[in-house]
């Protein structure tokens, strides 16, 4: 098992080899100039350049990608254009308020989301399965960036019991988390429905009902916990994308997380920011895959790693 | 978004656990009702909004700056925005839009997603590496990501986001066709097709393709949904249309300007109108998933 | 992360409360729209940069609230007929914050490093004309100039041109943008960038009157309305700025206050008269009928400005008021026909997409269809914006018909207004020339008013020079913005400037 997990990490190195190429073509084919921004409107042409030199911008292509493999290779980030801080402390700050972020917001909709989807299975066809399978088309619909103004309109600017932004205290993670889950919590649940339902057709679900198992130990032990294989796996590949992907969320509600780093970063043009937020972003989602593949065998000794 | 999810693994799953005829029947009547509902009220939102021009007294342009900002009202459903334009008549104008955008977008996406899942399914080999190891690199960027990249790179605009959102959806359509590929490329009546005769670029479109075109529409109908709301956050981050135009995104970003002033209509409005149309769009993709996917019948 | 810290600190806060003194520690909390860049204003061109180092950093000469000079390390200064020798007398007593005496030794090797070209400074163009830098006594600093320049005083007062501790210079060359060492009523303590910026009370602070907190932090905030919450919620006593379409949500609980004062930036839609259309000033002259600019104030600022009278805003020196724009449909309407523009006319405007910014453009696009002008408006994000105009740009291939864009002159002299935006030297992308204007009579205007420090004599020149350029209209003028800020009611001495930066070295509560 040791083994397979070696090579399934060697085999990521390739991908994420793919990756820089395209992320540093990405950056740099990107319109705008640091150099420029950095000196600001009113600055002159000889100011600008100056800067440029400075900053290494104005080496060929080509040694700039080969210096950010170098580094990448050292564990160096590189340093921020805008701020001139090194990468890594920055991306240090932000990771925490988004991990936090994504932890609650998942928390909350895998459980909201494995109940309602068992229960739903269970009682298939009832009112209850159709109200609540609708909440969760809903709950998929919902543009997130407009549900965040909802909440916020109604809790913080109306009701005025939470902050409206920023990440001060606890309580502040309260409505991003609830908006960034909304669309997990539903697609949890109506992934849980189906995969239980699916488990629940399998001979030794029969065999356990035909051996006189009450129903509920059937479904909550013996179904629950073969259907919990794609269920984890599609936990997993949601947290990649909760940390990854909650970039309007924060915009929303200004959250000092990764996703706010980068829409400044790209807007300032400072490629390094922005190279090392989605390598590290790559990285993040790869290992999460591997790191459901690997949670498999824990859950279903059968599964042999080849 | 977050909700790459909605992969149709969710939906292919049979239902046989036992149970009455009468909660069977109703499951049934309750999904295709609901599926009908939902495509009647996009029909007619279309519709509406391409008679709009004739129906409304405003255009979706008109400003009067003597009656910004105001209220919703009998006169203004859907009160005006800061230049006084009618929010209601921008809203039709954003339907218009953003189905546009939504079904032109997803059409890109899929026929390239399933002229490259055929070929990698059918050919495998290096081919088949080579599409599936790109689609790994597209899926491992967050959606919005690859998005927001396209458009800063090739400039905002319609045409711009419309790429956008469909190389966004290329790798879904892609495995989608490429597993179904992997299936019936060993049946036997793909090998008699071969045996009779019949060429490659026949056999994948006339003999394969086919069999898995259920799950094509069904995602198909889905997707113009998630497009619709990727289409919508890149107008709401600045990077979509041209803000002029009446979006639904774009209406949204500058509404909420107002919305500590208390004007919550100018961002309430649009939302919903996001809302009901993806989740009508959901809907609809479920009730087809229903009738059309073979796999779904007992069979 | 942070709420940990906070918990700590409200921990130990609420100990000290305790155990010490029980008055309210005097604190000061302000919320910027700007993310700072540098805490060394002679290599920034950013306002928020300006306004937050004049707490650590004092100048020779400042502005009061109305941008009239007032003595700050200087006490006089005076110059000379031929505006080449500027002479300034500097205050006694007066030691940095790392014990360095301050005097005209100090101040030589702050302008001597603005002169030096070779620094490549952001603010090194301001001391070009600066020959060299004397110090006939300890109290008195000359600045001899290679050419006349009229408006060095005003130039001297910029917000850039602060005067560090020599030692720390000396020291830590350009790392005095991370930590800055000055004069000012407060020290730098911390900077987490991005984050926020603390400053401390210095205790041996020239004026012992001053200061009355004991501790400003500034927090970059650039959502428009986060600021406006964060002043709600109290969790800052001062935003700057205030949207504009905000000011009645906080005027409205009688707790904080809006501040208002007319600004000195001025909007205008630039109109490229490199490009055929625009060289008819037929054209020109109906774009700028077409334009209702009190409709403009309205709906971009919600009122909160002034139509311009003049290409320079009355609050900047040696401003003269003109006729005011005019909107007449018809008349343009009549005047395109006569240019040959029956069949409308297609053009591009590039803007800015901040929400202020596309509201600019929106409104353009929606006053020049009404004179079957189409304008395709192209909001850019601040790289592009500035790659494409001010990077790359080459004029005679410039792809804009119009550029929105406001200038304001932080020197508070009708030259760093004028020469930049309507000179021949200033076309994009050198300074901010963006309609491509090119007039000898304007041109000369602006060199005869350098060559004199007679105020009569550069107030006849620039009067000149507004008539010319008001006359030739290279731009639709637009709107003079007024400058506003909330503030926490019983807060005093904080305040907004006409030009964009912000006070607090002043604040204290009621």
């Amino acid at each position: 098992m040791l083994q397979y997990f070696l090579r399934r990490l060697a085999a990521l190195v390739p991908v994420l080899f793919l990756i820089s190429i395209f992320v540093f073509l990405f950056i740099h084919a990107l319109p705008g100039d640091p150099a420029r921004l950095l000196a600001g409107e009113s600055a002159t042409q000889e100011e600008v350049e100056a800067i440029r030199k400075a900053l290494n911008l104005d080496r060929p292509l080509f040694a700039q990608y080969v210096d950010f493999l170098k580094n990448l290779a050292t564990g160096n980030l590189g340093i921020s254009l805008r701020t001139g801080e090194p990468v890594a402390t920055m991306i240090g700050r932000a990771f925490m308020p988004t991990f936090w972020l994504s932890v609650c917001a998942l928390a909350w909709s895998v459980v909201f989301g494995l109940v309602a989807g068992v229960v739903s299975a269970v009682r298939r066809g009832s009112a209850g399965d159709h109200a609540g399978m609708f909440l969760a088309v809903s709950g998929i619909s919902m543009p997130n960036f407009w549900l965040g103004l909802l909440l916020m309109q109604f809790f913080s600017v109306h009701l005025g019991w939470l902050g409206t932004s920023g990440f001060d205290e606890p309580s502040d993670l309260i409505l991003p988390s609830i908006t960034l889950g909304a669309g997990v919590a539903a697609v949890m649940a109506r992934f849980t429905r189906s995969a239980v339902i699916d488990v629940a057709r399998e001979d030794f679900i029969r065999t356990a009902r035909a051996k006189g198992l009450r129903e509920r130990i059937v479904i909550w032990k013996h179904a629950l916990r073969n259907a919990l294989i794609p269920v984890v796996t599609m936990a997993g590949l949601q947290f990649g994308f909760l940390l990854g992907g909650s970039i309007v969320v924060e915009k929303v509600f200004r959250w000092p997380g990764l996703g706010s780093l980068l829409l400044d970063a790209i807007n300032f043009r400072d490629y390094a920011v922005v190279q090392a937020e989605i390598m590290l972003f790559s990285l993040q989602f790869l290992l999460i895959n591997l790191a459901v593949d690997m949670l498999y065998g824990f859950i279903n000794p059968a599964i042999r790693y080849k | 978004m977050a909700l790459v999810s909605d992969a149709p693994a969710a939906g292919q799953k049979t239902e046989r656990i036992a149970r009455s005829p009468f909660s069977e029947f109703r499951r049934r009547f309750v999904t295709r009702l609901g599926a009908l509902a939902a495509g009647f009220f996009l029909l007619v939102m279309l519709l509406v909004a391409l008679a709009a021009p004739w129906i409304l007294p405003f255009g979706p342009d008109e400003f009067d700056y003597k009656n910004t900002l105001s209220a919703p009202s009998a006169i203004h459903w859907a009160g005006t925005d800061e230049f006084g334009r009618d929010i209601f008549a921008r809203i039709l104008n954003g339907a218009k839009l953003s189905m546009f955008i939504g079904f032109v977008s997803v059409t890109i996406g899929a026929v390239i997603g399933v002229i490259a899942g055929l070929l990698a399914g059918y050919y495998g080999g290096w081919l088949d590496s080579i599409v599936m190891r790109v689609a790994d690199v597209l899926f491992a960027f967050p959606g919005i990501l690859l998005a927001i990249g396209i458009v800063a790179i090739l400039g905002a605009g319609l045409t711009n986001v419309i790429i956008a959102v469909a190389v966004f959806s290329v790798p879904a359509f892609a495995r989608i066709v490429r597993s179904g590929t992997l299936g019936l490329k060993e049946t036997t009546y793909v090998e008699a097709a071969r045996a009779a005769g019949a060429s490659n670029v026949i056999i994948m479109f006339r003999h394969i393709l086919p069999g898995g075109l259920g799950a094509v529409i069904v995602y198909f109908t889905m997707r113009i949904g998630t497009s619709i709301l990727t289409a919508t956050s890149l107008s709401f981050i600045g990077l979509g249309v041209e803000p002029s135009i009446a979006e639904w995104g774009a209406m949204l970003s500058t509404g909420r300007e107002y919305m500590l002033a208390g004007k919550w209509h100018l961002t309430f409005f649009p939302g919903l109108a996001i809302f009901l149309t993806v989740l009508c769009f959901n809907i609809l993709g479920d009730g087809l998933r229903d009738a059309l996917d073979p796999k779904l019948d007992d069979n | 992360m942070t709420f940990f810290k906070r918990a700590a600190y409200s921990a130990a806060l609420l100990a000290s409360s305790i155990l010490a003194t029980p008055a309210m520690t005097a604190d000061l909390a302000i919320a910027m729209d700007q993310i700072f860049q540098k805490m060394d204003p002679h290599n920034s061109n950013y306002n928020v940069d300006y306004s937050a180092a004049s707490g650590v950093l004092e100048r020779l000469i400042g502005f009061d609230h109305n941008m009239k000079l007032v003595p700050q390390l200087a006490t006089s200064w005076e110059g000379s007929d031929d505006a080449k020798t500027f002479t300034f007398k500097l205050r006694e007593g007066v030691t940095f914050h790392d014990g360095t005496d301050f005097n005209a030794a100090a101040v030589k090797a702050n302008f001597d490093r603005l002169a030096d070209q070779s620094q490549n400074l952001a603010k090194n163009s301001l001391f070009k004309v600066v020959d060299t830098v004397e110090t006939p006594d300890d109290t008195t600093v000359v600045l001899k100039l290679r050419e006349p320049f009229g408006a060095m005083i005003n130039t001297v007062a910029h917000p850039s041109v602060v005067i560090h501790s020599p030692k720390a210079l000396e020291e830590m060359g350009k790392g005095v943008e991370k930590h800055p060492v000055g004069t000012g009523p407060f020290k730098f303590k911390q900077w987490i960038p991005g984050e926020r910026l603390v400053l401390e009370k210095n205790e041996d602070y020239w004026d012992s009157e001053w200061p009355k907190v004991e501790q400003v932090t500034f927090y970059p905030v650039t959502e428009s309305s986060t600021r406006v919450s964060m002043l709600l919620s109290d969790e800052v006593q001062f935003i700057h700025v205030l949207p504009a379409e905000l000011a009645e949500s906080v005027e409205a609980s009688g707790d904080y206050e809006v501040l208002e004062v007319p600004g000195i930036t001025v909007w205008t839609a630039a109109m490229n008269m490199l490009k055929e259309h625009f060289k008819d000033e037929r054209v020109r002259r109906a774009f700028n009928l077409a334009v209702d600019q009190e409709a403009f104030v309205d709906v971009v600022y919600s009122g909160h400005g002034v139509v311009p009278d003049s290409p320079i805003a009355p609050d900047t020196r040696f401003y003269e008021s003109q006729q005011p724009p005019r909107t007449d449909i018809d008349e343009a309407r009549r005047l395109m026909n006569e240019a040959g523009h029956e069949d409308g006319l297609d053009v591009t405007i590039w803007g800015i997409n901040n929400s202020t910014g596309v509201r600019m453009l929106q409104f353009l696009q929606q006053q020049l269809s009404q004179i079957n002008v189409r304008a395709k408006i192209v909001p850019m994000e601040g790289a592009t914006r500035s790659e494409k105009v001010f990077s790359s740009m080459v004029p005679e291939n410039a792809e804009f018909d119009m550029l929105l864009g406001g200038w304001s002159p932080s020197t508070g002299d009708a030259d760093w207004h004028l020469r930049p935006v309507y000179a021949t030297e200033g076309w994009i992308p050198k300074i901010y020339n963006m309609a491509f204007y090119s007039n000898e009579t304007v041109d000369k205007a602006i060199q005869d008013a350098l060559n004199t420090a007679d105020p009569e004599k550069r107030r006849e020149a620039y009067s000149v020079a507004q008539k010319q350029i008001w006359k030739d209209e290279p731009a639709v003028w637009l709107a003079i913005e007024n400058k506003m800020a909330g503030r926490k009611a019983g807060l005093t001495g904080v305040f907004q400037m006409p030009d964009g930066t912000m006070q607090f070295t002043k604040a204290a509560y009621e």
